[in-house]
């Protein structure tokens, strides 16, 4: 039941009404208009995120650098882009939102081996193959 | 001083006493029949090959006994790389592990560690294979691991970047090897393109390539008629369900058709590679023989033998003392004769190691010594010979080596020949094949490579004077 009330709220998230709320929200936090996307706004003094910044390919690590650079140009003029260079919605992409995830998921995943205390109980189910 | 009556332990008076039941005549080994546990006879291995609804080979052969081995086979290798993309199969062999979608690489490594099963990929001229090693119950882990991982469509691009050093130190440390090198040349200088591939991709061929190459080259033959699922150790039908249900998850993207490989033609040249002036010398010399799908095919495994007497025993003649060649081999050289069968063609030819200096008298013996063979095989060097052959091909049946010949025969004829079935074919051979073999071998011009001092080795043209 508590699974189903969970997959209700989360159905609610691909309504039109909280994706157009999203969208203003985005446009409204300001960092469009700087020229930026989301993810370049993740703080990246980590370990997790360098790991995930070394895994980004050579073009997109080059515009994230760009837009970065850019964007501080911009905020030490105290100016913003013009409304028609702003970053468009569709380009608006989480390109390292996944790869952290990805590491996230690899790290835990070790772990989890690292310190695994009896069989999983998935592996614990066996084939009885044809008897000889 | 205590008397000898009391030493004897007091135990020993009170028991009757126990004679060594193995020295009683009534408990020897004469008298013993052992019934139950023991089998008489070793278990018959059982083969069968069939195939999926949507065409997808599926082969075992099961021995009963407790390691089996599942391998997918891809039947294109080095071979069917391109001449813009060349090193592709090695490339993509080493990817063909990476992360699956809702999944990550990490788990699918330890967890096959800690199930102790095996996940290798390899790849041959003909052939791309991913297999595992495993003990008969987790077939029903082994069979989707390897599905999963062959058919997946994901592939970033650190993935590909993180493997191109892996790929590049493998070539250069495969190719540090002159035997490795001579023998990679060799088959360049006789096959040209398809099979004169290189088996590795060199470092600027590696760094010449990107996904969308190996992407091509799995989306061009992944087709149900170039796979093949072959089990070693397992029973059939344990597999083959296992199989169609795989087949059924991934069915979009496995196509029907495939495109045809271009044939093979043997067109022998020479190449030569410097080594230094202070090098040991390598020289190889081969003549187009027999595919492995020929029915004369095991002619070309005896005349093998009878050429090569080398590596049968520890003392001795290097070169060995009963082959033909080793009356051609000197104190300093080695002499000794192989043999390779692909599907559309074969090279049969010997490799001599030795000073720079003894190799042209050598290699001109050891020619005239294999053109000899079409006039006079004796009868002892005939029955030797299938005895060589005999034992050789049994064993060079690694665990490996098993699957990729098992594959090799299932994806070309649709049958497997047993070792058994082999030895039989072997044991048929007769004089006139093998002479037969001879004279179309000699008729061609023999693909050479010289490795070494090149101011000292001879020419092709040289060794038939």
């Amino acid at each position: 039941m508590a699974q189903a009330l969970l997959q209700s709220v989360r159905s609610l998230r691909s309504t039109d009404v909280i994706k157009n709320l999203a969208e203003f929200h985005h446009s409204m936090m300001g960092y469009r208009a700087k020229g930026l996307r989301y993810d370049d706004l993740i703080p990246e003094e980590n370990d997790l995120v360098q790991q995930a910044l070394r895994r980004l390919p050579e073009k997109e690590h080059y515009d994230r650098i760009f837009r970065m650079r850019r964007a501080i140009n911009l905020s030490s003029q105290q100016t913003e882009l013009e409304t028609k260079d702003h970053t468009k919605p569709h380009e608006d992409v989480p390109y390292l939102g996944p790869l952290i995830t990805l590491v996230e998921n690899e790290i835990a995943t070790k772990e989890s081996f690292d310190h695994l205390s009896s069989i999983p109980a998935h592996l614990l189910k066996r084939n009885n193959s044809t008897a000889v | 001083m205590l008397s000898r009556s009391v030493l004897r332990p007091l135990a020993r008076t009170a028991q009757p006493f126990r004679g060594y039941a193995v020295l009683s005549a009534e408990n020897g080994s004469l008298k013993y029949i052992r019934r139950g546990d023991q089998p008489e006879v070793a278990p018959l291995s059982k083969k069968q090959v069939t195939k999926t609804s949507s065409g997808v080979t599926v082969a075992s052969v099961d021995n009963h006994g407790p390691v089996s081995t599942v391998a997918i086979v891809i039947n294109a290798g080095s071979r069917s790389d391109s001449a813009d993309a060349p090193g592709v199969a090695h490339f993509y062999k080493n990817t063909l592990i990476r992360t699956v979608p809702g999944d990550t690489v990490v788990r699918t490594v330890r967890e096959t560690e800690l199930r102790g099963d095996t996940l290798y990929t390899a790849h041959t001229r003909e052939q791309v294979i991913i297999a595992s090693d495993f003990l008969r119950d987790n077939l029903v882990d082994a069979v989707p691991l390897l599905f999963d991982n062959l058919f997946n469509t994901s592939f970033h691009a650190y993935e590909f970047l993180l493997h191109r050093p892996d790929v590049i130190a493998e070539t250069a440390s495969s190719l540090a090897d002159p035997t490795i090198k001579v023998l990679d040349t060799l088959h360049q200088a006789a096959f040209r393109t398809g099979l004169g591939n290189s088996l590795f991709a060199s470092a600027s061929a590696a760094k010449g390539l990107k996904r969308a190459h190996l992407q091509e080259f799995a989306a061009k033959h992944l087709t149900a008629d170039r796979i093949a699922v072959v089990g070693n150790g397992v029973a059939h039908e344990d597999l083959k369900p296992l199989v169609e249900e795989a087949v059924k998850k991934f069915q979009d993207r496995i196509a029907k058709s495939s495109t045809a490989t271009k044939a093979s033609e043997f067109k022998g040249s020479e190449i030569r590679l410097e080594a230094g002036p202070k090098s040991i010398s390598h020289y190889a010399v081969a003549f187009p023989s027999v595919p492995f799908t020929d029915a004369k095919y095991p002619a070309a495994l005896v005349l093998r033998a009878i050429l090569d007497g080398s590596k049968r025993l520890k003392w001795g003649n290097h070169s060995g003392s009963a082959g033909a060649l080793a009356s051609a081999s000197t104190a300093n050289t080695n002499v000794t004769a192989f043999e390779a069968g692909y599907s559309d063609a074969g090279l049969i030819g010997f490799y001599i190691q030795g000073p720079a200096e003894d190799i042209k008298g050598v290699a001109t013996k050891s020619v005239s010594a294999l053109k000899g063979l079409s006039s006079k095989i004796s009868d002892e060097a005939l029955a030797r010979a299938k005895k060589v052959a005999i034992v050789d091909a049994e064993g060079a049946l690694t665990r490996d080596a098993q699957v990729q010949e098992i594959a090799k025969q299932v994806l070309s004829n649709g049958s497997i020949l047993s070792y058994a079935d082999l030895a039989a074919a072997i044991n048929k051979v007769t004089v006139e094949d093998i002479q037969k073999l001879v004279k179309t071998a000699v008729k061609a011009k023999p693909a050479v490579v010289a490795y070494g001092n090149l101011l000292k080795l001879p020419y092709a043209d040289e060794l038939s004077a």
